[in-house]
């Protein structure tokens, strides 16, 4: 009588819980915020216990996890924001269609390492990831900072792994793309740069990064 | 057809993901093999991707989590508990009381259906538990001190490892101990504030006592799963007991109802812990 509902708390802490970190890690990701990374993993274990008789014991509970905080997040978390999130996404989905496309890859041929010389820009990095659009900024969490492949990310944000390629290409882009402008607004990054004797490793006609203009902008 | 510099640029992310299809694969390896510029653009792309992964990598917060954890885990409780009430609305008791007497099931049922406290008035309560409860309102002073300094002082007194139960609610804070005598044994009591359900604050006290072949008749048997709770319930103060792996005794006391008493022992750290040895 009491063995079901037993079983079922000692399975979910066993195979549920020790993914908490890491919906904990992925949600202040895409919040950006310790209170509302905590309130929506709270939110997606309770759903996860509700419903947890539909968990396949056998499959993976994380990705099922995932796609509960995917789905959370989208509709509780987001809605507020959705308008705005929804112009954005045009804009985005705009410049990488456009001339921009150009631009960006213009970047990336340049010189990508440059633009992430120091530890320090990590905080720049959670920044600029937090200013894509929410489907694109989901694709890069789940791949780059949890791992997951193509197909489970396909799984996770149930659309084909086509829609989930271009979204997981254009977020970085776009991550790249804001990066440069932190780079260049804090004067680490010339748009164009003469040779003033800094050295960058692959140097050639890159950007230049000036570590102690970097430093001193801190 | 081979693959072009040109190409690249569309393939290279899915490249380095390691997700193109074989085909696609080979063929890119061809042509950074032959073609300098796109081998060093490979390379810096994917120490770019390696490096700006490491900075994606959330930062460690393991105040937070300590926190979320125990938030969640109250909630996982909150969910059981409702899903009790559920399931003995429809008939099916969770909690066996052990002697189930009627006027104890009448209660329980009355809590369900009402918000009138049950009082299953057990007939002549064990000396321990009468003492425990007449000890709450003993006006000796607590000492004061951390959990820590707390555990070390009672272990002293009892010569005995203690583990001063945590109890699960956020705001829940371990106020003091006393030395005191339960039944002829030594005792340590512990006074807590605990929230209920609702938020209030609720005196909670604790006595830890050596409690082999401590005699405990008189009281309710309830179990939970293969672990017995001994609850009583004595002019409106509720008390829960149970007896850990090693016969070490927790009586707990409050003003609380009985029914939430027993749901904040269980969720306590030692009531866990010994219950998972008992369990394996």
């Amino acid at each position: 009588m009491l063995q079901p509902r037993r079983k079922q708390r000692r399975d979910f802490e066993e195979i549920a819980l020790p993914h908490l970190g890491s919906l904990h890690g992925a949600a202040f990701r895409l919040t950006r915020n310790a209170r509302d990374a905590e309130d929506l993993v709270q939110d997606v274990m309770l759903r996860a216990y509700r419903f947890w008789d539909s968990f396949e014991r056998d499959s993976n509970c994380k990705a099922w996890l995932f796609k509960i905080l995917t789905n959370t997040f989208i509709n509780s978390y987001q809605k507020a924001k959705r308008g705005r999130e929804v112009l954005n996404a045009a804009v985005a989905e705009q410049q990488t269609t456009d001339g921009v496309l150009v631009h960006e890859n213009a970047v990336s041929q340049r010189d990508p390492e440059g633009l992430l010389l120091d530890h320090s820009l990590s905080e720049d990095v959670a920044r600029a990831l937090a200013d894509i659009p929410a489907d694109f900024r989901l694709a890069v969490v789940l791949c780059d900072i949890e791992g997951f492949s193509y197909k489970e990310i396909a799984e996770i944000m149930e659309c084909p792994v086509g829609t989930v390629m271009s979204r997981l290409h254009r977020g970085r882009r776009l991550l790249k793309q804001s990066l440069r402008e932190y780079a260049i607004a804090q004067g680490v990054l010339k748009e164009k740069q003469g040779d003033k004797g800094a050295s960058t490793p692959s140097g050639e006609s890159g950007d230049m990064i000036r570590l102690d203009d970097y430093r001193r902008s801190r | 057809m081979a693959t072009q510099c040109k190409d690249i640029e569309a393939l290279l992310p899915t490249y380095l993901d390691g997700e193109l299809d074989p085909h696609d694969r080979l063929s890119v390896d061809h042509h950074v093999a032959d073609c300098a510029e796109c081998r060093e653009r490979v390379r810096a792309e994917a120490s770019y991707l390696q490096q700006v992964r490491a900075l994606l990598v959330p930062p460690a917060m393991p105040a937070e989590l300590a926190r979320l954890d125990q938030r969640v885990r109250a909630g996982l409780d909150d969910e059981d508990r409702r899903a009790m009430q559920v399931r003995r609305r429809t008939g099916v008791a969770w909690v066996l009381p052990g002697g189930a007497s009627l006027a104890a099931a009448a209660a329980l049922v009355m809590f369900v259906v009402s918000e009138v406290r049950p009082v299953p008035v057990a007939p002549a309560e064990a000396p321990a538990v009468r003492q425990a409860v007449r000890d709450r309102i003993n006006d000796s002073p607590v000492r004061v001190g951390s959990p820590q300094e707390v555990s070390v002082a009672a272990q002293q007194y009892l010569r005995k490892p203690v583990r001063t139960p945590q109890f699960r609610p956020q705001g829940s804070s371990l106020r003091g101990w006393q030395p005191r005598e339960l039944d002829g044994r030594d005792a340590v009591l512990l006074l807590y504030d605990v929230p209920d359900s609702r938020g209030s604050l609720h005196q909670v006290t604790v006595h830890l006592i050596d409690a082999s072949g401590l005699d405990l008749r008189g009281s309710e048997r309830w179990k939970i799963g293969s672990t017995e709770l001994w609850v009583a319930s004595l002019g409106g103060v509720s008390t829960v007991t149970y007896k850990d792996q090693y016969g070490f005794g927790y009586v707990f006391s409050s003003d609380m109802e009985l029914e939430e008493l027993a749901w904040l022992v269980v969720g306590t750290d030692v009531f866990h812990r010994s219950r998972e040895l008992r369990d394996q």
